[in-house]
């Protein structure tokens, strides 16, 4: 008669490969999206309710660069570079893939991000409407501008452009390809397995995010950058984010648990662009340990809250929050998970190596 | 995917429905991963609002029956229809013809919707 294993059990059979993350513990989740290497869970085992299509054509690409395009449904996973989870925008400019001068319609009063990819410029001017701000884009280097009435706006092309987009914020994210009409690409929204998180009584997950094609700041009213959060409810919920300029009152967090306890970061918008971050944090009925890259906050936070009552029903996501918004807007390279809790020296070695 | 376009006096009105209501996050915005707030819908050949109503999309892998049977669902569309060329509308309040005419902005990427395509 054969005999039945659990899961993570079976998938150990064949052994465990030696990229693993393995601080003395073997995770029960390691998935390094940079390098298509999975152990325990594969791409297919996440859900992705992003009900557009999406590009891994980033602000920071090169000049020129191909990219990929990805289906409804389908996470974003970049080839060398990392999972893309990002929260709705939509791209003003029509045959974004083949820029030419244009007016847009009417654009509301608010901020404004314009970005190129590729050796020429283009350039926001006042159509109908009042802006402020207004400057050449070229590759590498948006333009954010306000719009302070509402009306349209003239985009200048000069030179030779791949793609170009005109999005609401105050940072640019992934190309949106639209044709005759504007186009919205949806959050990605990405959601790991419930089953697979069976106890959350204790439990410790590794993130890297970031690195060479990393955005860098993003600054703006919503502020909280989740990489990693499981949700039970507001008070409830086991979270690796950055506030990057949260209220005046609030000092940048690093990471929020029960009640919204947080962890004050080095800087007040701490990170930087092409910079990777590593995150780890361990949960038990004791409480919370959290570890950083150190230009996010050197040593270990500890927090004597315990979490072992979180029960995830909100859902465990990957880039944002299951409550709702607070992308990250970065790219996720890996995400690591133990269901036991390791100690705080094997998290700052964690995020160390 | 199946996009449901909603059609309110308000944004106020569509989060008070209590069917279309629900697709409001805990943080008090539209959920991100399939809906289009703000909508618009104007006559292509002259650029003008259709009307004064305020619309949002709302995508599901299949037809939401919830959805298409309020009174506030003026158009169901299938989208990977639109894309092979085959017939695409599933529900409309409006003719083909009055559709043709119109322009609706932004759509979901990937869309290839021909209504309202001035391209």
């Amino acid at each position: 008669m054969p005999i039945a294993l659990p899961a993570h059990k079976a998938l150990l059979l064949g052994g465990v490969p030696s990229w693993v993350l393995d601080p003395g513990v073997v995770p029960l989740i390691d998935m390094d999206f940079r390098r298509a290497l999975y152990f325990g869970l594969t791409p297919s085992g996440l859900t992705c309710t992003r009900a557009s299509q999406g590009t891994d054509l980033l602000p920071t690409s090169a000049s020129g660069a191909s990219f990929n395009t990805y289906a409804n449904l389908i996470p974003r996973i970049s080839p060398g570079v990392g999972l893309i989870p990002e929260e709705s925008r939509t791209n003003n400019l029509l045959n974004s893939t083949v820029p030419i001068t244009q007016t847009t319609a009417s654009l509301g009063a608010a901020t404004y991000t314009l970005w190129v990819n590729g050796s020429g410029t283009a350039t926001p001017s006042a159509g109908t409407a009042t802006i402020t701000g207004a400057a050449a884009a070229s590759q590498g280097s948006p333009n954010t501008f306000t719009v302070t009435v509402a009306g349209t706006v003239v985009i200048t092309v000069a030179g030779s452009l791949s793609a170009f987009q005109l999005e609401t914020g105050s940072f640019p994210t992934s190309l949106i390809v639209t044709a005759g009409v504007t186009a919205n690409r949806a959050q990605d929204a990405i959601m790991l397995p419930s089953a697979l998180f069976a106890s959350f009584a204790q439990g410790s997950v590794c993130l890297e995010w970031g690195g060479p094609l990393g955005y860098g700041p993003i600054t703006g009213t919503r502020n909280n950058r989740d990489v990693f959060c499981a949700r039970q409810d507001g008070n409830n919920q086991i979270r690796l984010c950055v506030a990057d300029a949260n209220a005046a009152s609030s000092p940048p967090q690093g990471v929020r648990s029960v009640g919204g306890t947080g962890v004050a970061l080095t800087a007040t918008n701490p990170v930087v662009a092409a910079t990777t971050y590593k995150m780890a944090m361990s949960w038990d009925a004791v409480g919370t340990r959290a570890a950083f890259t150190s230009s996010l906050k050197s040593g270990l936070a500890t927090d004597s809250t315990a979490l072992g009552g979180i029960n995830p029903t909100a859902g465990i996501r990957l880039g944002s929050n299951p409550g709702g918004g607070e992308e990250v807007n970065e790219i996720l390279r890996r995400f690591t998970y133990w269901p036991s809790s390791l100690p705080g020296a094997a998290l700052q070695a964690l995020v160390a190596s | 995917m199946i996009d449901h376009l909603m059609t309110f006096a308000s944004e106020a009105a569509a989060k008070a429905d209590a069917v279309v209501g629900t697709y409001v996050g805990g943080d008090g915005s539209w959920r991100g991963d399939i809906c289009i707030p703000n909508v618009a819908v104007t006559v292509t050949a002259t650029g003008q609002p259709f009307d004064s109503s305020w619309r949002i999309v709302i995508a599901k892998p299949t037809q939401d029956a919830a959805l298409s049977a309020l009174s506030s669902c003026h158009l169901v569309t299938d989208r990977d229809a639109a894309a092979a060329g085959q017939s695409f509308i599933l529900q409309s309040v409006l003719s083909t013809a009055q559709l043709a005419a119109l322009t609706l902005s932004p759509v979901f990427a990937g869309s290839n919707y021909p209504f309202g395509n001035p391209s």
